[in-house]
């Protein structure tokens, strides 16, 4: 056996690697003493309060502030009209380009609102049930709009249409008419007519999988602190501080040279905790009242407003030979973005296909708006829905063909030269050697006991995009966000993979 | 809103404490934003997550369902007080040997109501320490790493 084969296998014995250390921030947490945003209080601090829509789809006509404002205890209000006009204004947040009027409605709504749940106002008062209550006489008045929240229906000519600006980006093409689709992607390589031809058993299915929250146990948090000379100091449960840093200041047009963020211990995050949502609306209050304002959401408010991963509609399509070699595969991912466009389709469509040796195969994807909160990043992102879908096509194949599911895999794993349906060739990936490790092991050679056993292998993907600590360079042009006043930009501190001995922060 | 104040005196991790609290405020807030033992989590604050649970007279309470005004004469351990005079608790030792917590929110009510099984019950099968563990929602480590340190720890308590 390689000295390669004995390291993955686990029969080399490291001093470090392989061991299991107690995690540093162990003893804090085992005995309270560990510091979330939602412990901290700080000397003056007012307690902030969202005013929720009731309605999936709204024009909002108007907000009457007047009553809540009498009500002694109150020291601030916020509503869409406190936030810069952000109209047409894009930001690179190190994940990609965002679109800050998007982020900010999503923060707090302007004119419409798209979700049930999404803020419409805020409210800072001397005491949290001061807040609690005066946020009930905030009187909102709606003209309720019809709303779809499937995406097949959302992709209709008849759905109601969410941002009456939003033309269809295909392949770079702009379409010329409203909809909800926001960006179809086309992936082709070889002929899938001829792959399909030279299959002799194709099987078809297809696949809708459910909106699922990323369900950390602590809700979203911050403390702000807007001074008077101007500097902002934010404590968060956030997945990223500079990320934090840099979508508050592009939100507020602040440079980032102002914003100071306190990372706190963060109660779990799975990807829903790299967007802002509290911070900025707490940092308005803050500075209209002179206070530092604490915001937090309540469990409802979580589910209702923030994350989730993209509920799917996912089709696919492969052709094998007798002897268990895949000929083509085709792939059609339609993915909820949510309220707003740029949902998780990419990674989707890149990933659907990647763990096999494909020599024909076609993907399309769509990326829909509809009357949900908008997605995010949840655990590889668009790849678990994708990876669901492809992988009980391939048991069925292996099944139908009466070949071992690892072994099928096996036989049609990528491996090094292998080239995805989106271009890239790959490097040496390991996935070969990763599923001789699962044969070899006694968790997939053991005898099964015992009443419902079952066993099963599944192979999955995801990119190694190192953001813990990586840099990332990007050219100023003239339209970049004046809040970043340095040409290239270094991005650090990210939370999200393993910046601790932990796989799932 | 004010609203007229209730003096409640309870023992709180061995320590007799004194607070005025108003009869609408559950214990947890009392807890957290009067006495400033902010270990006992809200993360629901709806008795779904068990992330506040504290001990309540011998037993596991979820301190957001019960009113301040409640404790009055009682005994209350929050997580803050299982160590004891600067010595983890077992419990505690074998949760972070068994890594049996990542991002910590869940854990204080995992502890709180694992000791309260204990205290009761030194000796408990898997299947009692997953039913008392039931009402307590953990989303980072799942649930087995939990249920074999507080295994680990009866027996370590045991051998004491």
């Amino acid at each position: 056996m390689s000295h390669e084969q004995e390291l993955y296998l686990g029969k080399t014995q490291y001093k470090v690697l392989g061991q299991r250390p107690v995690r540093h921030d162990g003893a804090d947490k085992v005995t309270g003493k560990a510091i979330y945003t939602a412990d901290i209080t700080l000397p003056n601090m007012a307690y902030g309060r969202y005013v929720r829509s009731p309605h999936a789809h709204a024009r909002i006509k108007s907000i009457d502030v007047s009553e809540a404002a009498k009500v002694p205890g109150v020291v601030a209000i916020v509503t869409g009209d406190d936030w810069p006009d952000l109209q047409d204004k894009v930001a690179n947040l190190g994940e990609g380009s965002v679109n800050l009027m998007h982020l900010a409605c999503n923060c707090m709504a302007r004119g419409k609102v798209l979700y049930k749940g999404q803020p419409v106002a805020a409210i800072a008062a001397t005491s949290q049930q001061i807040a609690d209550e005066a946020a009930k006489r905030i009187r909102v008045e709606y003209e309720p709009l019809p709303s779809v929240t499937w995406v097949l229906d959302a992709m209709k000519d008849s759905a109601p249409i969410l941002h009456p600006e939003l033309r269809t980006d295909s392949m770079g093409k702009k379409g010329d008419k409203p909809t909800n689709v926001c960006t179809h992607l086309h992936f082709e390589k070889g002929s899938v007519a001829d792959g399909f031809k030279q299959a002799d058993l194709v099987v078809e299915r297809e696949f809708r999988t459910a909106t699922v929250h990323q369900g950390y146990i602590e809700p979203h948090a911050t403390v702000a602190m807007w001074n008077e000379d101007g500097r902002l100091k934010i404590w968060s449960a956030t997945q990223g501080s500079f990320t934090c840093r840099q979508q508050t200041a592009e939100l507020l047009q602040i440079p980032v040279s102002q914003v100071l963020v306190v990372p706190c211990e963060i109660g779990g995050g799975f990807g829903g905790k790299i967007p802002v949502y509290v911070e900025p609306v707490a940092a308005l209050l803050s500075r209209k009242c002179g206070r530092p304002v604490k915001l937090t959401m309540q469990r409802d408010e979580v589910f209702q407003a923030t994350g989730p991963t993209p509920g799917s509609y996912v089709r696919i399509k492969l052709g094998v030979k007798k002897g268990g070699t895949l000929t083509a595969g085709e792939a059609y991912l339609a993915y909820d973005a949510g309220a707003f466009p740029g949902g998780m389709i990419g990674p989707g469509c890149m990933c659907v296909f990647s763990c096999y040796e494909l020599p024909h195969a076609l993907v399309d994807g769509y990326d829909v708006c509809l009357n949900k909160p908008k997605t995010q990043a949840y655990r590889a992102p668009g790849a678990t829905q994708a990876a669901f879908a492809c992988e009980q096509v391939i048991d069925e194949l292996a099944e139908k063909l009466k070949i071992d599911p690892l072994e099928f895999r096996l036989k049609n794993a990528a491996r090094e030269g292998t080239r995805r349906v989106d271009g890239p060739v790959y490097p040496r990936v390991g996935l070969i050697e990763t599923l001789q490790a699962a044969k070899s092991s006694d968790h997939w050679k053991s005898k099964l006991t015992g009443k419902n056993r079952g066993r099963g292998i599944a192979a999955g993907f995801w990119f190694n995009i190192g953001l813990k600590s990586s840099c990332s360079t990007s050219s100023a042009t003239a339209t970049s966000p004046a809040s970043t006043r340095s040409p290239s930009t270094c991005r650090c501190g990210w939370r999200s993979a393993s910046a601790t001995a932990s796989p799932s922060r | 809103m004010p609203s007229k104040k209730n003096h409640v005196t309870a023992t709180i991790n061995g320590q007799s404490v004194e607070f005025l609290c108003e009869a609408r405020q559950s214990l947890l807030e009392v807890l957290r934003d009067t006495l400033r033992l902010t270990g006992a989590k809200e993360g629901c604050n709806n008795g779904n997550c068990g992330a506040c649970t504290v001990i309540m007279n011998g037993v596991p309470v979820l301190a957001c369902l019960v009113l301040a005004v409640e404790a009055e004469g009682a005994t209350l351990t929050t997580v803050e007080g299982i160590a004891d005079q600067g010595h983890l608790h077992p419990l505690q030792e074998c949760f972070l040997e068994g890594a049996a917590l990542q991002c910590g929110v869940c854990t204080p009510g995992f502890l709180v109501t694992a000791k309260a099984l204990l205290d009761k019950h030194p000796n408990p099968s898997e299947h009692e320490i997953r039913f008392n563990l039931a009402n307590n929602l953990c989303r980072c480590t799942g649930y087995d790493k939990i249920v074999k340190s507080v295994q680990e720890a009866a027996k370590e308590l045991a051998a004491k």
